[in-house]
């Protein structure tokens, strides 16, 4: 250590002219208010944005001059020598001459910004809003603003030192190291590129990190070898510098390419915690989201068969956790087929394909697809031979393969807060979407004949506003439409003629109930459970909205409803206030035929389904594998059967 | 690296230090340092301590070095071709305070250099490099025992062929022989033999071979 200091100190006082014109730089600041033209501005943000601009400039030259010095001046004049003749390991002088230089160089900058930031009152540290770690109020949190600014200097530092290292040598080894970076760099960058990809934003950073490491370990190593082996040679040195450095890189481009390959290869396996399910209305495919394994951000949508857990992953069509529309995909009423949004970039901005999954023994995306320019916004379908795109502005229909256009119509551009597809009997799509239109919320549904190639504007409603968007459903032929208004359905539910915007039936009104989950039932029927003074009641009406029959649900505020088990069994979760102020809820199993309610007890609740804030519709089948598909509100995924018990299907292991 | 004393072909220091500084810097990182013998031989030949190294004189310079090299007092000096490009006077200056400070130490010294005649009367033992290869590795005095021209009449050529001479010559007056296996046992039969210097081996070693 004793030596290190003495070579560092020794290094630093060479750099005596490089410290004068860093602290004549740091006085330009203090001066930078008195110029003309920036008497409008307060003084201390000028010094301040004045130090910054100054503190890069002289920390970007600083660092080429310094790297460019390092070792390659000394051995290329002959000085080399005088070092590695007195008791000092190369390594030595190599580490003692990177940390003087990094010194002069962050030490300059420091001198510069640092004065004017204090001044300016930004260098305050203070718990960062999101993370609650410690954070400057200039740049961020503390760790990931302390790497941005130490690491670019020190990889210029060392950059510069490699380049004139091998210019002076006048080596063919440069051409290793020109190899080396740009392979390195086209791998950490194809690596970067699939993680942003894949909205894993955090295992993005964590990739920049490793290379990162490894190309400072491979640069700082690589003068230290360098000087070891080849002593005061100049070409001596360089070989054996550019054979670590184009090792190191290699190393550093592998490790990201290896870390982005495990990062992204997720199964079913790997879920830990089942966040968003979407079940196929038939057959054994659901599409599951959930936290990852050891990933901390990257939550890809998986299509997973719930038979033998084998997957396909569709990756993040817009984003990460929380980000982005929620499913980038919609099954076929048969279940044996799926409409996918496929990214071809990164999830921000660029374009997908929608393209057919079939759905058999395994998922197979089909090649090609329908460009589509935003994911946000964009409702699928697949249908018998027909592919439907609604986009903001569009809606489209294809052949399934998204070969050939069979028809397409303009849309209004308007913000669709919900929308829907189906195909119509005689081959043509309805779309019912709930869009802000001119400041108003309204109900639109158009219907594009794909024969005549013609767009008909159907319905254009506007629902009595109390400041909350109307909920609803399709039902699964597109005739119906279910509504529900106010916050959870508490402002009634009406039918209504999808053809027309009529209404056909006011099903529940607003007048005392606590909320109101309604669904179309399989074979046309409807389902609304109402809760009343704690009390639940389920109303059973007919496809037109007449009432049939009411049930008494038990006690309870409002309940989730589950799709029929079979033409009688009807699952719901019942959810209840508690005295604590908490809510429990508890799965209940109705018999539509003879009234009779089970309580299943368990804490479940329904995937898909119907709840106050959400209509639903009627595409699951009866007694399909998706009815019977439940959360247990601990992240797991379980199968129910008639008498409650459970099987977990996913995670696969805790 | 602590019991060697290096001098190089070409001085190295940094050209931005003084000899005091240098003296500072290199005194911190030896296990011995006299100080006070630094700068009492750098007074000695008018060299100031406080000017920078890139303004001294070649001589000064290597001076510097030499002193610098010395002042711990290795066991083994290491002289790089210490001499080369310095005029005579401060050749000699050079080996002269050298072999003073050597003889008061008692420490060895490898030197190496292209000038033979002045390391003559100073070398004990010699080694001969020739294209990267070791040619000769013994005292100097065996090396100049084994070593005779002979000076050979016309027609007395045959007489040196049992000695396996190195080189041969002829010349107006009869042929010169070169030979290196000479020993004190050898028959006077071979006319004048008379012994070489350090540099005429050196030559004779590094001659392209020529017709015998």
């Amino acid at each position: 250590m004793r030596a290190l200091a003495l070579v560092t100190g020794r290094e630093l006082r060479a750099y005596a002219p490089a410290w004068i014109a860093a602290l004549v730089a740091a006085l330009l600041p203090w001066l930078a208010p008195l110029l003309p033209n920036t008497s409008s501005q307060p003084a201390a943000e000028v010094r301040l944005g004045t130090a910054l601009v100054l503190a890069g400039l002289l920390g970007l030259i600083l660092a080429l001059f310094a790297g460019a010095g390092l070792i390659a001046r000394d051995l290329a004049e002959g000085r080399m020598g005088f070092f590695l003749a007195l008791p000092l390991h190369a390594r030595t002088v190599w580490a003692a001459r990177v940390l003087a230089a990094a010194i002069l160089v962050l030490g300059s900058m420091a001198a510069i910004a640092l004065p004017a930031a204090f001044a300016a009152g930004e260098l305050s540290l203070r718990p960062d809003a999101f993370t609650g770690s410690p954070a400057l109020s200039l740049l961020g949190p503390l760790f990931p603003a302390a790497a941005l600014v130490l690491l670019p200097p020190l990889f210029l530092l060392l950059l510069a030192h490699l380049l004139a290292t091998g210019l002076r040598s006048r080596s063919p080894w440069l051409l290793v190291d020109l190899a080396g970076l740009a392979l390195c760099g086209l791998l950490v960058a194809r690596s970067l590129s699939r993680l942003m990809r894949g909205g894993a934003v955090i295992e993005f950073a964590i990739c920049i990190a490793i290379a990162a490491a490894l190309a400072l370990t491979a640069l700082l190593s690589s003068g230290a070898v360098g000087l070891a082996r080849g002593g005061v040679l100049l070409s001596r040195v360089h070989r054996a510098q550019a054979i670590v450095v184009a090792v190191g890189l290699l190393a550093a481009g592998l490790a990201s390419a290896g870390f982005a390959q495990w990062v992204l290869a997720v199964d079913a396996g790997d879920i830990t915690a089942v966040g968003e399910v979407q079940a196929a209305p038939r057959g054994p495919w659901i599409a599951v989201r959930g936290d990852v394994r050891h990933r901390p951000s990257y939550t890809p949508w998986l299509l997973v068969d719930s038979r033998n857990g084998s997957s396909l992953r569709l990756g993040a069509a817009t984003g990460g956790r929380d980000v982005g529309p929620s499913l980038p995909l919609a099954f076929s009423s048969d279940g044996r087929r799926a409409a996918w949004l496929r990214p071809q970039g990164a999830p921000y901005g660029s374009p997908n394909d929608a393209v057919a999954v079939e759905l058999g023994d395994a998922a197979h995306p089909s090649e090609g697809g329908v460009e589509v320019e935003k994911a946000w916004g964009t409702s699928l379908l697949i249908e018998g031979d027909r592919l439907a795109i609604a986009e903001a502005g569009r809606l489209s229909v294809w052949t399934d393969d998204g070969r050939r256009l069979l028809a397409a119509a303009e849309l209004p551009r308007n913000a669709a807060g919900w929308q829907e597809l189906r195909v119509l009997p005689g081959g043509g799509v309805r779309l019912a979407r709930i869009a802000d239109v001119a400041e108003s919320v309204r109900l639109q549904v158009w219907d594009l004949d794909v024969a005549a190639r013609r767009l008909l504007a159907r319905v254009d409603r506007q629902f009595a506003a109390d400041g909350t968007a109307p909920r609803a459903a399709l039902s699964a032929d597109g005739t119906r439409l279910l509504v529900a208004l106010g916050v959870g359905g508490r402002g009634g539910v009406e039918l209504v003629d999808a053809a027309t915007g009529a209404t056909l039936a006011g099903l529940v009104t607003a007048s005392g109930q606590s909320g109101a989950s309604a669904a179309f039932l399989p074979g046309g029927g409807i389902a609304v459970a109402v809760g009343r003074d704690g009390a639940l009641t389920l109303q059973l009406h007919d496809r037109n909205g007449a009432p049939l029959r009411e049930l008494p649900l038990g006690d309870g505020r409002w309940a989730w409803l589950g799709s029929p088990w079979s033409a009688e069994l009807l699952p719901f979760t019942v959810y209840a206030r508690q005295g604590g102020g908490g809510v429990q809820h508890e799965l209940r199993i109705v018999n539509l035929a003879s009234g009779q309610v089970r309580r299943l007890g368990a804490r479940l609740a329904p995937v898909g389904g119907a709840s106050p804030w959400w209509p639903g519709d009627d595409r699951v089948a009866v007694g399909a594998p998706a009815s019977r598909l439940f959360h247990d509100g601990h992240g797991a995924l379980v199968r129910v059967d008639d008498a409650g018990r459970q099987e977990p299907l996913l995670p696969t292991r805790r | 690296m602590h019991d060697v004393g290096y001098v190089p072909e070409e001085p190295q220091a940094p050209p931005e230090m003084t000899a005091r500084q240098l003296a500072s810097f290199c005194g911190g990182l030896r296990r011995r340092w006299d100080g006070d013998a630094f700068e009492q031989r750098l007074g000695r030949l008018g060299i100031p301590l406080d000017r920078r190294f890139r303004r001294l004189s070649r001589g000064q310079k290597k001076q510097v070095e030499l002193a610098l090299a010395l002042a711990h007092r290795p066991p083994l000096v290491v002289l790089d071709d210490p001499t080369l490009g310095l005029d005579p006077l401060a050749r000699r200056g050079f080996f002269g305070e050298l072999m003073g400070e050597l003889a008061d130490g008692g420490a060895a010294v490898l030197l190496t250099t292209h000038d033979l005649t002045a390391v003559e009367g100073i070398a004990d033992h010699v080694g001969i490099l020739a294209a990267g290869k070791l040619l000769v590795d013994e005292p100097l005095e065996r090396l100049r025992g084994r070593f005779r021209r002979l000076l050979l009449p016309p027609g007395r050529e045959a007489s040196a062929a049992a000695l396996r001479p190195l080189r041969q010559q002829p010349r107006p007056w009869g042929v010169e022989v070169i030979v290196d296996s000479w020993s004190d046992d050898t028959p006077a039969t071979h006319g004048d033999a008379r012994p070489m210097s350090l540099e005429e081996i050196f030559a004779a070693l590094h001659a392209e071979p020529e017709e015998t």
